[in-house]
This record gives C-alpha cells, structure tokens and sequence, in this order.
C-alpha cells in the first residue's frame, strides 16, 4: 500500500511537471514532455502488483491527454477517402481505429517491458514545419528499436500525431492498407475489416 | 573447383542480365505510374468537399502516395505476393517457430545472443563493401576495427566487445541500400520464398552481397545451407512472438507488410 502511494505520488509529481513544461513554446520542451510521459508509464509497468487491466488503465491515463487519437484516425484515412464516409461512418471508423491502436500501443509497450535492462536514449530533436520529431533508441537485450514520437502544436500544448517504429510510421502503414481496402472494396468491408482483430494466430 | 567456377560466372551473367532489367524497368514504369496518379487526383477532386480538408493541412508528408510516401503503389505481382505471403506465413507458424521455440528450450538465451554476434561478426564483409561503395569510409573503418576486435578478443566473434567497452556500433548496409543510394528506385515489391519482402532492387542486390557471405564458400552446400538454417533459428528463438504481435495489428497482413517493408528500406537508405 504504501509503495503504491509512493509510486502514485511519484506519477503525480511528473504529471504536474509535465504541464509546465508543455506550455512552453520551445520545440525542446515536446522532448521533455515525451521523457516524462514514458518515465511515468515504465514506473506503472514496474510494478508487479498489478494486473494487466489495471496497468493498462493507468498506461491510458498517462498517456490519453498527449495521443492525438482522432487525428490520428484521419490522418490514416487520408484526404482522399475521409470525405467519402457519411458522418456516422466516420464516427464509427474513428472508434475502431482507436480501439486498434490503443490496443496495439499497449500490447507493444508491455511486451518490451519485461526486460528491466531497456535503456531509451534521446536523440537531438527534429523540426519539421512546426512539427516536432522526437527520435529516441530503445535497446533491450535482443532488440535495438528506433523510435521517432511526432509532435505538433495545438493551442498551447504538443500532441502526437503519429509515431514511427524501426522508420515505419503508424499513419502510413494503416494508410497504405487503407488504401488497399477501399480501392478494391467498399467502407462498409473496411469497417468490418477494422472490427475483426482477435481471429488471428 | 570447376563447379565453383560454373556457378560464379552463372552468378555474373544473372547480376548482369537483372541489373539490366532495373535500369531498364523505372523508365517503363513511369508511363503507369503518370496514368494512374493522373486518374487519382480527378478522384480526389470529386470527392473534395470544403471544410472538411482543413484538419488534413499541415499533414502533407502523408499525402504523397505509395507505401513509403514516394509515388504511387505499383504492385503488378501482387497475386503471386499474396500467395507467397500466405506460403511464408504457414512456414514461420508450422516449420520456423516450432524449431526456434523448442531450441529456446534447450538452449540459453545468453548462448543464442552469443551465437546471433558470431553470425553478426561473418557479416562484416557485406557491411564494409557496401559502407565503402557508399564512400561512407569512416563506418568502413569503424567496421574493421569491429571485425578485428571481436574476431580475436571478442573470441571469433561470440563476444561484442568492440560495442560493450568501445561504443563502436556495427553500420548495416547491404547492396540493396547501396543502389537505393546512388538513385535506383525499388521497382515493384517483391516477396521472396522463405525470405519474406524485398522489392526488385532489393532482390537483385542480394546477389553481389553472396559473394561477400563467408557461408557462400563453405563446401559442401548441404553444409552452407544447414549452417544458415540454424542462424535463422537461432535468430528466430531471441524474437519469438514479434511476428505473431505484428500480424495482429495488420488490417491486411499483406499491405502490412509490404508498406512496413518499403519505409523500412527508404530509412535505412537515408541513413
């Protein structure tokens, strides 16, 4: 009881440092909040004590106000095809992407995590017209992982509209199978497709 | 000797005839890849409503088209690709994981690590070409003296301590990121039996890079061939169940793939 105190009090701590920090207009600072953001969510992962469900719970609740989901969810979809989908479509497809991702984040971060020895090292940051790149490099026993987090601004915060892995970015990879999808099919098969995630080996 | 002689100059004449094929190709292409974006952006135009384009500004970097943002998906193989996808799918859960979990078993981690940097280690005459080709001489040299350190400190390469206590991190390149380098586009995706994506550069590249593999003069081939199994086992048995959480998240394994692939290669490239 009380290490979960001290561990919630230290998640506290660095998600009130974090606001700050965020306000600032200064690219560096979108490094910063990224820093605090991944500390705290290794600190949930730690402990033990924890179910699946419960992590996942906190993981979301550090990390929900940064992830710019629904832009996300566009962004995948494209210029071309957003349009097309009515707005109930869109609310729906918006919905189930989220749900994907979510689930995917999770499921990656928590598979890394049972290796204590992962060390992350920042790299400089990029700017990119008013985007942010925050590259970093997780290395764990058998993996080296490039990862590049990417900002951009909103009213007075950083938001992450995208991420890359091993240089493969999350909106264009869904975007490619998007693609795929509707140039041979229909958005209601897309929708069905989105859905169906848990009949795989 | 003679049958090493027959397959070398087997091997020339195929590199030969290949690289031929993908100079010659992107010039053919590009007469598709005009008709198709062409009818691309009257379809977009259409469906262009106002307003709803303003979220998507500032977000170009998506929008140009192909699955590494670089023109537009040209798939012309993409039946046979979906099959031999699905045939290096069925490898990998019935034939390649088994193997790899069971050896797991049996077998340390700390010995299986050991073993992918003696492979590593052999593949230091790929990596140094390649970094010289690209006049990339300092990573040749840092390659080296990786190559020496290890061979004879670092115990034939089972050891990393030109990483461990030099910091001198090894450069991948291979010919594929050579010719990407010096311009040669990726041609179509190709996916390779049991290899998995590749694309015609990269296809084509693999050749010269098995002159540079040690394992290529190893006799008998039986030998080779067994040899590079068990490194693909063992590297297999240190990524267990990466594959499987991959293909979860993939909408269409396939496009999944061939997407992740292509960025994948345009980064390394870069780099």
């Amino acid at each position: 009881m009380k290490k979960l105190l001290c561990t919630g009090l230290i998640v506290l701590v660095s998600w009130v440092a974090a606001g700050p920090a965020a306000a600032a207009n200064d690219p560096e600072t979108a490094r910063d909040l990224l820093k605090s953001k991944i500390d705290s969510v290794l600190q949930v992962l730690e402990q033990k004590e924890l179910s699946d469900a419960e992590k996942r719970e906190k993981v979301e609740s550090i990390v929900d106000p940064v992830f710019h989901y629904e832009l996300m969810a566009k962004l995948s979809l494209g210029p071309r095809h957003w349009p097309k989908l009515s707005s109930e479509q869109q609310e729906i497809f918006s919905k189930r992407f989220i749900q994907r991702v979510k689930a995917s984040y999770f499921d990656k971060i928590s598979m890394y995590s049972g290796d204590a020895d992962a060390a992350f090292t920042y790299e400089p940051i990029r700017t990119r017209n008013g985007k942010v790149h925050v590259p970093l490099q997780v290395r764990t026993e058998n993996n080296k992982i490039d990862m590049v987090y990417k900002f951009y601004r909103t009213g007075d915060s950083w938001r992450i509209y995208d991420a890359e892995v091993n240089g493969v970015s999350i909106v264009q990879s869904y975007r490619s199978q998007f693609n795929q999808i509707l140039a041979e099919s229909t958005v209601e098969m897309l929708l069905k497709d989105l859905k169906s995630d848990e009949n795989l080996q | 000797m003679d049958r090493r002689k027959v397959r070398f100059c087997c091997g020339i004449v195929c590199m030969f005839l290949l690289v031929t094929v993908l100079f010659l190709f992107p010039a053919a292409t590009q007469a598709v890849y005009a008709q198709q974006s062409g009818a691309m952006t009257t379809g977009a135009r259409q469906a262009e409503e106002p307003g709803e384009q303003s979220d998507f500004e500032g977000f170009a970097e998506f929008d140009t088209g192909g699955d590494s943002g670089q023109g537009e998906v040209f798939d012309p193989l993409s039946g046979y690709n979906r099959f031999m996808t699905r045939v290096n799918d069925k490898f990998y859960f019935w034939v390649l994981k088994p193997a790899a979990s069971g050896y797991a078993k049996v077998t340390p981690a700390v010995m299986r690590r050991s073993v992918g940097r003696f492979f590593k280690n052999l593949g230091y005459p790929v990596r140094f070409v390649n970094n010289l080709l690209q006049l990339k001489v300092k990573r040749a040299g840092v390659e080296t003296a990786r190559f020496l350190v290890n061979t004879t400190v670092g115990v034939a390469g089972f050891a990393d301590p030109a990483e461990a206590w030099m910091d001198l991190e090894a450069y991948p390149e291979d010919f594929g990121q050579t010719l990407g380098v010096y311009g040669v586009g990726s041609g179509f995706h190709l996916v390779l039996p049991l290899m998995g994506p590749s694309n015609l550069r990269d296809a084509v590249a693999r050749v010269p890079d098995v002159f540079l593999d040690p394992l290529y003069y190893v006799e008998p081939s039986e030998l080779a061939i067994g040899i590079s199994a068990y490194n693909r086992v063992n590297y297999t048995s240190l990524h267990l169940g990466e594959y499987a959480e991959l293909k979860k998240d993939a909408v269409d394994w396939y496009v999944f793939l061939r997407s992740a692939y292509e960025q994948n290669r345009r980064k390394k490239i870069e780099k």
